[in-house]
């Protein structure tokens, strides 16, 4: 009897051992859902519509919202195109969300030089930059460290994927 | 005689609505109030309730009085701008009671002004440490109304930092606007009596502009100002106006379409007109969120100048009383929960229905049958 629950026991624990997965501070950050992608024809508007809402907006606060939001939405533009093999768009995307978060950073320290209580912002940008760096840091186990990108009839282009990655993730360094 | 009375009594009741008011600061509110009110307001809810009735039922009664005196031709212009100023004189001194909207204005300024951010995309929430935040009811949303309220919050914005006194800075504005809205009233209506005294004393303007410090004025102000330059032919002016006014609480949109077409239109048809699209628009507004008091003002500026609407005249004159009875039960359980907004739906429309019964009794019966 006693070795029969000691079995189902251990059979429990392999079971729940080699079921789960180890997920190392994982941050409670979400992206969103990026919509159009590079690609569909309509993305040119959805840039158009991007470049004018930034009219829109002013302010430390509203500036570091827009750009965080517009770093978010590439970096998941980028994860998509990477795992779709569209390289050269992925590249593209990931630099865009390089600029956008550097720029959201850097709103950041403007609104604090201001006098604003940035702490909660801070926090936020903290938890973005982790969960950034937790989606790079799994397309560097996928991808490759350089492609040659050739198109139709034009020249052709090496793509430094890991080097891109790897400065997408010092940037995220905050 | 008779007006020393009515003067008499109205300052007896502003006074006892301004000392009133008091009760209602709110206790995280950086100012305290005398405690007799706070325990007054807050734990001696039936008296506090019975207060606020008795207010209101006798704000309406000399409103009445003072209708009825115009009519019989018993008061003249000058008494009743007397009491008006003395409307606006006592009640500049009271808290905004029944509404925090006031606070909001100021924080929506501070956010725009102060904090130089957008207030479309900026809450006051996020300024972490922002005095308001202690009190403020509504911080966990962007700027409700239109740039051009925003950018007429500049100027009391400017004139004071101090919280108190903003309060008063922005209770200013609005009178100044209340002032201008019925100088436009007493001007569009040919300087009459009736219409000046039935927008400028009816207790649901008086409350909600002079004590709470509503911004309907400011929106109802430029949407006349637009019809006073439309019966001017001044088209120009008078689309600038509205324009204005769209652009402060986005509501005279609905009046549009009637000062496009106002060319074919008489003058009483564009004012009739455009007081139903108002008072529609009131009685919409429950689509996004509740009637509100206040709400009604946009439809009374208009329906002031038709005094011959005798069934326009009514129903407001009911939605007024019923709107002004909507803060009892909260008075009374100091919730908006459980079983506040029934009665609030019942005080609400009960006077209108009765009104409405009233009047087409009144219109059907044989003559010796009326009412």
């Amino acid at each position: 009897m006693l070795l029969k629950r000691a079995r189902i026991f251990v059979l429990v624990f392999l079971f729940l051992l080699l079921t789960s997965q180890e997920v190392l501070a994982a941050s409670p950050y979400v992206l969103p859902y990026p919509g159009l992608m590079p690609g569909n024809k309509l993305y040119k508007v959805k840039q158009v519509f991007d470049q004018l809402y930034r009219f829109w907006v002013f302010g430390d606060f509203a500036g570091h919202q827009y750009e965080l939001k517009l770093a978010d939405r590439k970096l998941v533009e980028a994860k998509i195109l990477f795992e779709y093999q569209q390289y050269l768009l992925g590249v593209k995307a990931l630099t865009d969300s390089n600029q956008h978060f550097q720029r959201a950073v850097d709103y950041l320290k403007a609104a604090e030089k201001e006098g604003k209580d940035i702490s909660q912002k801070r926090t936020n940008l903290e938890n973005a930059a982790q969960k950034h760096q937790e989606i790079l840091e799994g397309l560097s186990q996928i991808l490759p460290k350089e492609f040659l990108w050739q198109p139709e009839k034009k020249e052709a282009t090496k793509l430094k994927i890991e080097s891109a990655i790897k400065e997408a993730i010092g940037i995220r360094e905050i | 005689m008779r007006f020393k009375l009515i003067f008499y009594l109205y300052l007896f009741l502003f006074v006892i609505l301004t000392v009133f008011s008091y009760g209602f600061v709110d206790p995280n509110f950086p100012f305290k109030t005398l405690p007799f009110l706070h325990q007054l307001v807050y734990y001696q809810r039936p008296l506090a309730t019975a207060i606020y009735l008795m207010l209101v039922l006798g704000l309406f009664f000399l409103y009445g009085w003072v209708l009825r005196g115009i009519s019989k031709r018993k008061l003249n212009a000058q008494q009743i701008w007397q009491l008006v100023f003395l409307a606006v004189v006592i009640l500049f001194f009271s808290f905004p009671a029944f509404s925090h909207d006031v606070f909001n204005y100021m924080a929506t300024a501070k956010v725009t002004f102060f904090y130089k951010e957008n207030p479309y995309l900026v809450m006051p929430i996020e300024f972490i440490g922002e005095p308001m935040l202690d009190f403020m009811h509504a911080a966990n949303k962007i700027a409700l109304y239109g740039p051009f309220w925003i950018l007429l919050t500049a100027l009391p914005h400017a004139i004071t930092s101090h919280l108190f006194l903003s309060i008063f800075s922005f209770k200013a504005l609005m009178m100044a606007f209340y002032l201008g809205l019925i100088w436009l009233i007493w001007r569009v209506s040919k300087k009459s009596k009736y219409s000046l005294a039935f927008f400028a004393l009816n207790p649901l303007v008086l409350m909600e502009t002079l004590v709470s410090a509503h911004n309907d004025v400011v929106m109802a102000f430029f949407a006349l100002l637009g019809l006073y330059w439309l019966l001017q032919k001044k088209k120009v002016f008078s689309f600038a106006s509205l324009l204005a006014s769209i652009g402060i609480k986005y509501a005279t949109i609905v009046l549009l379409p009637i000062f496009a077409f106002s060319s074919r239109l008489k003058k009483e048809k564009i004012i009739l007109f455009s007081a139903w699209a108002l008072l529609f628009v009131f009685l919409l507004s429950p689509l996004r969120e509740e009637i509100y008091s206040w709400y009604l003002i946009w439809a009374l500026a208009f329906v002031a100048l038709l005094p011959k609407r005798r069934f326009l005249f009514w129903l407001t004159l009911a939605f007024s009383f019923g709107t002004l009875c909507r803060y009892l039960p909260f008075l009374y359980t100091r919730s908006w929960e459980g079983i506040t907004p029934m009665i609030k739906r019942g005080v609400t429309f009960a006077p209108p229905a009765i009104m409405i019964i009233t009047f087409f009794l009144k219109q059907t019966l044989p003559r010796k049958f009326k009412l």
